[in-house]
């Protein structure tokens, strides 16, 4: 439970400096702002919430939270700043995304020791990656800024008509706490190259990377306004951005039932809403896969990050003849590639779980699991302490009734089923609400090609898993979202369309 | 012409407005500056004061010879068409930003290579920076399409890089031909051999160097120094070249068609010449319409493939809008590239004082009237005063004919179908201007005209993302736009069986 200080004169320490020192464990100090980014400036606000380091559970600091009046203040700082941005051109706004690009890359360490710190993930190995493709991202979507074109339909020689790829204007982002700086990005950078201005909230567990970034955007020179970050909670800033009146879009990527929460509350102005949700995602080893490859793309596809993912590969289907070479192989190479550590120890591959909320969430879980007669293959390793560690879990001989199959988990655990038919394997793999991903190991080009177009998913990773790439759209089916991210797609969604007729002479 | 023993690789010159710089001399191949392999030279003149500035290598065809060889070594195994595509975005980023420091030094060398003033050519150098930087956000974007065509196959098409391609650019704007050919070529992952005119080696060897800082590897770029009846018929006939691209003369472009035809029919892309019609309504703003007729015809002292060089002016407004014309000619000024005052510099070589002043000629002895110029401006330099016929039939040479100089044709017309078939009585078909404050009619003669640009209210008006090319014999493929990428792509189908086994 977080504890949030309300703030009244006398109180020493935090109460008006917007910008803190964070000491790393290197040595180093970072200045850190703790204040809401709005119209270029940093604000305070009446409520603050304090994030903990989740490998010491100890607070690292508090930030300023947006409450329903700041919301509002951004939005409007954001609607007033977008009657000039509509303007500029598509080319400046790429220069722009390109210089926010090298900017990201020149300050790698520092925004990867914030995200290390306040997420538990391992610096070297998770956070400094989410970073990079941060940068990346930008560079990407600055190359699309100057080429959102719309399409010239010749209707007739007395007509013509075309249409424009116009920004939606004032677009709300939510982000989450799994990849706080990363999945900011995948909204920023296609909201900005799309020529919109923005909102975004950062999840209470995980507001500093994204404060920090603040600081790169106003260098990159992108006028004041047109970015607003807020920090706060999902129920009093989330739901003020979800359901302002004022705001063109919502993208919201978090769990299924608050993205529920979102599209309800959206609909008071009929904003557009994309949401990127949960996921169950099914993982299928036919009996020819390479087992060896399937058992290191299947560890990374629910450890990575300690499978707080959403495209987690959390539940594996092995077919029966490989199934027990499978599972010996599965359990060795989890405990030789994810060994638990201080994230900022350049071995660790795996951190906590962000919270205390999910650190019971995960374990009660967990105790379901062996309460529901599963065969716990792994799951009893030694973990460090302080901290919300999970020691990785694998459980064995599950079966389509099992809780543990069926509900997202978002911890570092994962079911193995086993199965016989191609065709027995498909139906499990899609009887689920979710859709997000889905995963076919075989080295039969047919079966693979097959499998990917009948699996039920947004993506579908033919020998590998959660290997997305920026260039490739991602998103859900069924109850796992609405709309794509990433790719050409993810600008479109940033964009609509208005056709324009043009009568060159068609009289009444 | 002198023979120098040994050019050194590299002179220092000095710019009339006292900046020095070092001009590279060598032919720029595999990310080196190196000798042609004979050891030949030639002289570089300045055209606004007929000295000689340098000399520099002078390839033919074994020095082509060797620059595809690292062309093709670079497209095989350089990685740059192969590895992630973020490296070439990186090295077009890096040469934008490069470009855009070495603003003045660039514009500058262009200047005193071309006789261009000083204004023109810092603008040419924003635009060929713009353009690098817009192409880069291209690499990581070429997609094919994935096409359904049922259960049984996976079917899909790969825009693949074609390999080594041949590039042929021409002197009137040496800097932004050069990366109207370098963007989408290297935005698409193939190596390039490009040759410069003779008339304007520097600006590009100066570019080498930065083409070599912004980490684009070895071999992808290969610049070349000579002449087109050498080096560039090398290029036309080489059979390890893929596809050449060519922007100048539609006589010269002819022939590399023919020679790219007989050696192994590599693709072929043409910018040609043009002669395009630039036509004043009545219902124009006639203030405006004068503006963009200056800047049509004699911007870059008339030296544009796309220049507006036949006048149509609706009768109406004919002696208003001529009396206009012929006082905002008085003040154009002429002169010094180096003066900042200067919009007009000096046409690029002797050969096309020439050329200009024989079509000059040509069109007194045809009977047309001259309203401005006419003649030479000044002793030294090649410059040619704005010049103005009149009274001209449709028939005559300086009508029909490309002059490529700072010389224009003014006709009078009544109505649009009339107007129309002029414009379009010609075998080019490059661009075209329409002047007028009726957007239906504007529309309607757009798509009446046979240009591959239309310009309205306007003209040489470009963007990045804005295709330009001709119809006729005005050449084909597109540059800039979405388009550009098509010149150096192939489509490769690939369809997988992929029909359920049995059981």
């Amino acid at each position: 439970m977080h504890r949030v200080r309300h703030f009244s004169t006398g109180m020493t320490g935090l109460s008006k400096n917007l910008f803190v020192d964070i000491k790393l464990p290197t040595g180093k100090s970072i200045q850190q702002p703790i204040g809401l980014y709005i119209n270029g400036e940093w604000v305070t606000s009446e409520k603050m919430i304090e994030t903990i380091c989740p490998y010491t559970e100890t607070p690292i600091t508090s930030v300023y939270a947006a409450t329903e009046k700041e919301v509002d203040q951004a939005v409007k700082a954001a609607r007033n700043a977008f009657k000039a941005w509509k303007k500029v051109p598509g080319e400046e706004r790429a220069k722009m995304l390109f210089k926010l690009a090298r900017l990201t890359e020149e300050h790698v360490d520092e925004l990867a020791s914030i995200e290390a710190i306040d997420t538990g993930k391992p610096k070297d190995f998770n956070a400094k990656a989410d970073v990079d493709g941060t940068a990346a991202l930008m560079e990407h979507c600055g190359g699309w800024a100057d080429k959102i074109v719309g399409s010239a339909i010749p209707v007739s020689h007395n007509k013509f008509a075309y249409t424009i790829k116009e920004p939606l204007g004032v677009v709300g982002l939510i982000v989450p706490w799994n990849y706080p700086l990363s999945m900011a990005a995948w909204k920023i950078a296609p909201a900005l190259a799309a020529g919109n201005c923005i909102v975004i909230k950062s999840a209470e567990n995980t507001p500093l990377s994204l404060l920090k970034y603040a600081t790169l955007i106003e260098k990159a020179g992108f006028p004041p306004g047109v970015v607003n970050i807020v920090s706060g909670y999902g129920a009093e800033c989330g739901n003020a951005i979800s359901s302002h009146p004022n705001i063109d879009k919502v993208s919201f990527t978090g769990s299924t039932g608050v993205g529920q929460v979102v599209q309800q509350a959206a609909s008071n102005n009929l904003k557009v809403v994309t949401l990127e949700c949960g996921g169950k995602s099914p993982l299928i080893v036919f009996e020819d896969a390479d087992l060896e490859q399937a058992a290191k793309w299947a560890s990374f596809g629910v450890m990575y990050n300690s499978g707080q993912n959403c495209t987690a590969n959390s539940r594996l289907y092995v077919h029966e003849k490989v199934y027990d070479e499978f599972i010996l192989i599965y359990k060795a190479t989890i405990l030789a590639d994810y060994p638990m550590g201080d994230p900022f120890d350049a071995d660790s591959r795996l951190g906590p779980v962000i919270s205390k909320i999910q650190f019971d969430k995960v374990s009660a879980y967990i105790e379901k699991g062996k309460q529901e007669g599963a065969t716990l293959v792994l799951g009893n390793e030694s973990v460090p302490s302080p901290g919300y560690w999970i020691a990785p879990t694998v459980f064995a001989d599950c079966n389509e009734s099992m809780t543990v199959v069926k509900e997202e988990i978002f911890g570092p655990v994962v079911t193995i089923s086993k199965f016989l038919s191609q065709e027995e394997v498909l139906e499990k793999a899609n009887n689920s609400d979710y859709g997000l991903a889905a995963m076919v190991f075989t080295k039969d080009i047919a079966r693979a090609h097959q499998c990917a177009s009948e699996l039920e998913a947004g993506s579908v990773y033919i020998n590998s898993s959660n290997d997305e790439d920026i260039r490739v759209p991602f998103g859900g089916y069924k109850m796992s979202g609405v709309g794509r991210e990433l790719g050409q797609e993810g600008i479109d969604i940033y964009t609509q369309t208005k056709s324009i007729h043009v009568n060159l002479g068609v009289k009444m | 012409m002198r023979y120098y023993a040994s050019l050194p690789l590299s002179v220092k010159v000095k710019l009339p407005h006292g900046i020095e710089y070092d001009q590279p001399t060598g032919l720029f191949i595999n990310n080196e500056f190196v000798p042609s392999i004979s050891g030949k030279t030639f002289s570089v003149i300045s055209p606004s004061t007929e000295e000689e500035i340098t000399h520099v290598y002078e390839a033919v065809s074994e020095d082509v010879d060797a620059a595809v060889d690292a062309a093709e070594k670079a497209f095989k195994n350089s990685g740059w068409a192969t590895a992630d595509p973020s490296q070439r975005v990186s090295g077009l980023l890096k040469l934008a930003d490069l470009v855009e420091e070495h603003a003045e030094v660039l514009a500058s060398i262009e200047s005193l290579d071309n006789g261009k003033s000083l204004m023109n050519a810092r603008g040419d150098i924003a635009l060929s920076a713009a353009y690098y930087r817009s192409c880069a956000g291209w690499c990581d974007k070429i997609d094919g399409r994935n096409i359904n065509t049922g259960s049984t196959h996976l079917s899909y098409t790969k825009r693949e890089p074609i390999g080594v391609c041949g590039q042929i650019i021409p002197w009137n704007f040496p800097q932004l031909m050069l990366s109207w050919k370098l963007g989408p070529a290297l935005a698409t992952g193939n190596t390039v051999v490009l040759k410069t005119a003779e008339s304007t080696p520097l600006s590009a060897l100066y570019l080498a160097k930065l083409v070599k800082e912004a980490g684009i590897p070895a071999g992808v770029v290969n610049i070349i120094s000579g002449f087109g009846k050498t080096a560039g018929e090398a290029i036309a006939i080489h059979p390890r070249i893929r596809k050449v691209a060519f922007t100048g003369s539609t006589a010269t472009g002819r022939h590399i068609m023919k020679r790219a035809a007989e050696s192994n029919l590599k693709k072929v892309t043409l910018e040609l010449g043009g002669k395009s019609p630039n036509i004043v309504f009545n219902d124009c703003n006639v203030k405006n319409a004068v503006q963009n007729l200056i800047v049509s015809i004699f911007y870059n002292s008339g030296e544009v493939c796309c220049a507006g060089s036949r006048i149509y002016c609706q009768s109406g407004i004919y002696d208003e809008l001529l009396s206009e014309f012929k006082t905002a000619i008085e003040a154009v000024k002429i002169g010094d590239p180096f003066n900042e005052a200067t919009f007009q510099g000096s046409q690029t070589s002797q050969q096309q004082l020439d050329k200009i002043l024989g079509y000059i000629e040509k069109g007194k002895a045809e009977g047309a009237t001259l309203v401005a110029g006419g003649e030479r401006f000044g002793t030294k330099g090649f410059f040619i005063k704005p010049t103005v016929f009149g009274n001209v039939t449709e028939d005559m040479g300086v009508v029909k004919e490309e002059i490529f100089g700072p010389v224009v044709t003014i006709t009078k017309f009544e109505t649009v179908d009339e107007v129309i078939e002029k414009a379009n009585d010609s075998e080019y078909g490059l661009a075209a201007g329409v002047h007028t404050e009726d957007i239906n009619k504007a529309v309607d003669v757009s798509n009446r005209l046979h240009a591959g640009t239309v310009w309205v209210n306007t003209y040489s008006d470009f963007h990045t993302s804005v295709p330009f090319g001709g119809f006729n014999q005005s050449g084909f493929g597109r540059e800039m736009g979405t388009e550009a990428l098509d010149n150096y792509t192939q489509v490769k189908a690939v369809r997988i069986k992929i029909s359920p086994k049995s059981a």
